[in-house]
């Protein structure tokens, strides 16, 4: 339920500010403001939750904090960044219980808590439709069998959970000031909470809670020094995804429950969604996206270079997306990794070439190449540890990395806040147009790279590891953090180019907006994946990814035919094989010795291999019980 | 000599004892089937064998090397193979890119020169291709590289497991519980083709299975588990004549009611 949970923290918040914003009477605000509420969540359960529901647990994690995103982003555009508090829906007067003095806003709080929390329980335990709604929670295929509309139950769940949030949000916005920008920290801190309890037990969730608030509150008072206490939080993660052993199983492997069960409705979702686009194929998205840049270039060339500044920054701002998309198609798409880093990481390249140019005097084009480095360095330190988790844990971890990211290591005195743009390699990056024509082959490039990556069998391998688990260790693949890791290099790419469109620091709620379209992506029909997906030819014999195909088929030269006759066989295990690539003995023999023990042996073993099996084929039934003890 | 062997392997969760000092011998070119009654620790002992589980207690050694301590995929560098009960497919790539996923242990170019498509990967590439392809018509699935995964019929998706463990070139294949969910017809041909592979392949098979019937057919030696113990180990034939598999499986006479 966690990934419910992070979109429900948002909704509270946009209730919140809802009653803020509005200048009207209070209660009306308020009655606004959860009508508000409630329809933002029916619009997020039809838009981006109901598409993703026979998705894995990753793909709802991601669906879920793309609508975070989506919603802080919202909330900043609307509101902007100031905290500011609500007016008190209740007269501001005191009841006195003995010596304790609480206000009418707090006991109704209580009051509201208590009455929402018997009504509920009371529909849930007696009603047709609240048993309807636990039976779908404990098993959503077999209810439907049953006759449960599950569209049904979710858009309650949904409308209830909302209207919940938004009476929560609405009871305590005046109690304590709001702000946008630091809700994703909040969840955060709430995730870390739960993280005590390995996002399964309660009891611990609950104590673990209360141990990251008071760390928190500790923090605060112990040091003054800004964003200290997001930096205890990271570090709380950290400590605890590498000394808490014993996670829950499904918290490691994501299910790969689609094979179970066929996604005919999803298909259909999917078909009605595709619509124009199937005749274009799965390609599409690379279409538009060609058609958009054609029509920029197109129209540049027709405005003559001063004039195109403009679609030249649009322009610019695109490929830095399409880059950054990149980089997430390979960590969540593929990776089945979310991460909620990449605004962090696109900081660091930002602030680093801003501090080596602004601070040291380093020529921009060096300061690039270095904070390119500077860049990597840091995002393999802090993505390695991450990379060997998956799932809600990485998301976990991300989200407390771009917390401190954000709040402590971006706002160091060290870090200017601005670089001017100066010139690469001679070119004028003050013009727009230059800007855009500079990004252009990068992009290209980078797209190449990722397009053959996933033509290549690192393809499959990397799909595998996300959908099915554990499954690639079982056939000798350690693990799959090389592209992973690549995808966050990748990441830290676009930031090379982006800090030069503008000052850094001011650019960061852009980027994270950006982020989020960019997550919403992923949530659409064949997800962010599309990009590289090519039409597949059913039924034929033709390579699925474009690869030279199967067109030896029936001509295998006998060299790398698979059946392959004992004696071949062991020819091959000593590398004896004529043209034979030696890394391939060299990898398939892997430097271990007890692998090496191994082929020695295998000779003697094969004999005996060979006379067991011409004595089964000969049938005799008197054959020793060699083979196995009594 | 055994090509695996599983000695005295005990497995303890909590007080639960489901391995109980375990012997297990798979001698090479055999067919070797492990049975027993539900919850008699078939799957711990599988598991142990192929390293999703730590024994308490035990070893496990593969031509003739201790791989107790071995980790999943270096056992498979070894030359080991499994397939999965529940089938672990990836249901949106195609039949041939699953099966390649089979090779992991070959592969010899690296990110970078996959990225940059160079020569050595696109030979390496090559080769993988042709070696599941190989593998797929092994299995009979030759003429449905291309298709979808999702698509395929249950019995297909099996073959399809089967290949990719056979396109690691496995000197020992693991088979959990092939013959689960499959018809008489499907599980006669599944049959056919795992008595191939040991025929033409020179694989070794130990399959974890529930199916009298296919267990007689198909392997030369039986060992039977239960609660956790082993109670009969031999040539098939003889360790189905046993009684106390009889018992295992049938319960005795006199104890099952009045």
């Amino acid at each position: 339920m966690a990934y419910v949970n992070a979109v429900l923290v948002g909704i509270f918040t946009g209730g919140a500010y809802a009653l803020i914003a509005r200048e009207w009477p209070p209660v009306l605000g308020a009655l606004v403001a959860l009508a508000v509420t409630m329809a933002y969540g029916m619009a997020v359960e039809r838009l981006a939750i109901r598409p993703v529901r026979h998705g894995s647990s990753t793909t709802k994690l991601i669906a879920t904090l793309g609508v975070l995103a989506l919603t802080t982003g919202l909330l900043l555009l609307v509101y902007g960044f100031e905290p500011t508090s609500a007016p008190l829906l209740l007269p501001d007067r005191l009841v006195s219980l003995g010596s304790l003095r609480i206000t009418y806003q707090q006991v109704t709080v209580l009051i509201v808590a208590g009455v929402a929390a018997g009504v509920l329980g009371w529909f849930l335990q007696t009603t047709r439709f609240g048993i309807a709604v636990r039976a779908v929670a404990q098993n959503a295929e077999t209810s439907r069998l049953m006759g449960v509309s599950l569209t049904q139950v979710a858009r309650f769940n949904w409308l209830l959970g909302s209207a919940l949030a938004g009476i929560t949000g609405i009871l305590l916005a005046p109690l304590s000031p709001v702000t946008a920008a630091t809700f994703t920290l909040l969840l955060a801190k709430a995730l870390t909470g739960t993280l005590f309890g390995g996002l399964m037990s309660l009891p611990l969730a609950f104590a673990g809670g209360i141990a990251v608030g008071v760390l928190d509150s500790l923090t605060i008072m112990k040091s003054s020094s800004p964003g200290a206490k997001e930096l205890v939080t990271l570090i709380v993660v950290v400590g605890l995804l590498v000394f808490r052993r014993s996670w829950a199983p499904e918290m490691i492997t994501a299910p790969a429950a689609e094979m179970k069960r066929p996604n005919v409705v999803l298909n259909r979702i999917r078909a009605t969604l595709a619509g124009p686009w199937s005749r274009l194929g799965p390609r599409a998205p690379l279409i538009v996206a060609v058609t958009i840049l054609a029509v920029l270039i197109g129209n540049q060339i027709q405005q003559g270079n001063t004039s195109s500044g403009y679609w030249g920054f649009v322009g610019a701002r695109g490929l830095f997306f399409v880059i950054e998309a990149l980089s997430l198609v390979i960590l969540v798409g593929w990776g089945g990794q979310a991460s909620l880093m990449h605004g962090a990481y696109v900081g660091i390249g930002a602030f680093t070439t801003a501090y080596l140019v602004v601070e040291r005097g380093v020529p921009l084009e060096l300061a690039i190449v270095l904070a390119g480095v500077a860049g990597m360095l840091m995002g393999a330190l802090a993505g390695l540890p991450a990379l060997r988790l998956s799932g809600l844990q990485f998301g976990i971890a991300s989200l407390a990395f771009a917390g401190a990211a954000s709040e402590w290591l971006f706002r160091r005195p060290e870090f200017p806040k601005s670089l001017p743009r100066g010139t690469f390699f001679g070119v004028d990056l003050f013009d727009d147009l230059n800007l855009f024509l500079v990004m252009l082959p990068i992009t290209i490039i980078l797209y190449v790279l990722v397009w053959n990556l996933r033509r290549s069998t690192f393809g499959p391998l990397l799909l595998s590891s996300r959908d099915a688990g554990t499954t690639v260790a079982h056939f000798g693949i350690e693990s799959m953090s090389g592209p992973l890791i690549a995808g966050i290099v990748f990441g830290i790419v676009p930031q090379l180019i982006q800090k030069e469109s503008g000052p850094s620091a001011s650019a960061l709620p852009d980027v994270i907006a950006g982020a989020t379209v960019i997550l919403l992506i992923a949530l659409r029909p064949r997800g962010l994946a599309s990009l590289f997906e090519r039409p597949k030819s059913r039924g034929s014999t033709e390579g699925s990814d474009g690869g030279p195909a199967i067109t030896h088929r029936g001509a295998h030269s006998g060299r790398f035919d698979f059946v392959i006759g004992r004696r071949e066989a062991r020819a091959r295990q000593s590398g004896n094989v004529a043209g034979r690539p030696g890394r391939l003995r060299h990898e398939a023999g892997i430097d271990n010795t007890a692998v090496i023990e191994v082929t020695a042996q295998q000779e003697t073993e094969d004999t005996v291999g060979n006379t067991s099996i011409a004595m089964s084929a000969t049938g005799s039934a008197t054959r020793s019980t060699k083979g196995a003890r009594r | 000599m055994a090509l695996l062997s599983v000695q005295g392997v005990t497995v303890r969760f909590g007080g639960l004892v489901a391995n109980d000092q375990v012997d297990l011998d798979v001698m090479p070119g055999e067919i070797t089937a492990l049975i027993g009654p539900n919850g008699a620790g078939k799957t711990t002992l599988f598991n142990v064998i192929t390293g999703a589980q730590a024994p308490t207690s035990g070893r496990v050694t593969f031509g003739g090397a201790d791989i107790t301590d071995l980790d999943r995929s270096a056992r498979a560098r070894l030359g080991m193979a499994r397939t999965f009960q529940n089938l672990s497919l990836v249901p949106s790539l195609s039949v041939l890119d699953n099966a390649t996923v089979g090779l992991g242990r070959f592969r010899w170019a690296g990110l970078i020169s996959s990225m940059l498509s160079l020569p050595r990967a696109i030979h390496q590439d090559r080769l993988i291709r042709e070696i599941a392809t190989g593998a797929l018509e092994f299995v009979g699935m030759g003429d449905s590289l291309g298709r979808l995964t999702g698509d395929l019929p249950y019995g297909d998706r099996r073959r399809l497991e089967l290949a990719r463990a056979l396109a690691l070139q496995p000197r020992i294949l693991l088979l959990d519980e092939p013959s689960a969910g499959m018809g008489p017809t499907e599980t006669a041909n599944l049959a056919t083709t795992i008595r191939r592979a040991r025929d033409e392949l020179g694989v070794t098979v130990l399959l974890v299975e529930h199916d009298m019937s296919f267990v007689r057919t198909l392997a030369e030696y039986c060992t039977v588990l239960e609660f956790g113990r082993v109670i009969a180990s031999g040539v098939t034939a003889q360790v189905m004549e046993d009684p106390r598999v009889a018992e295992a499986y049938l319960g005795t006479r006199g104890t099952t009611g009045a």
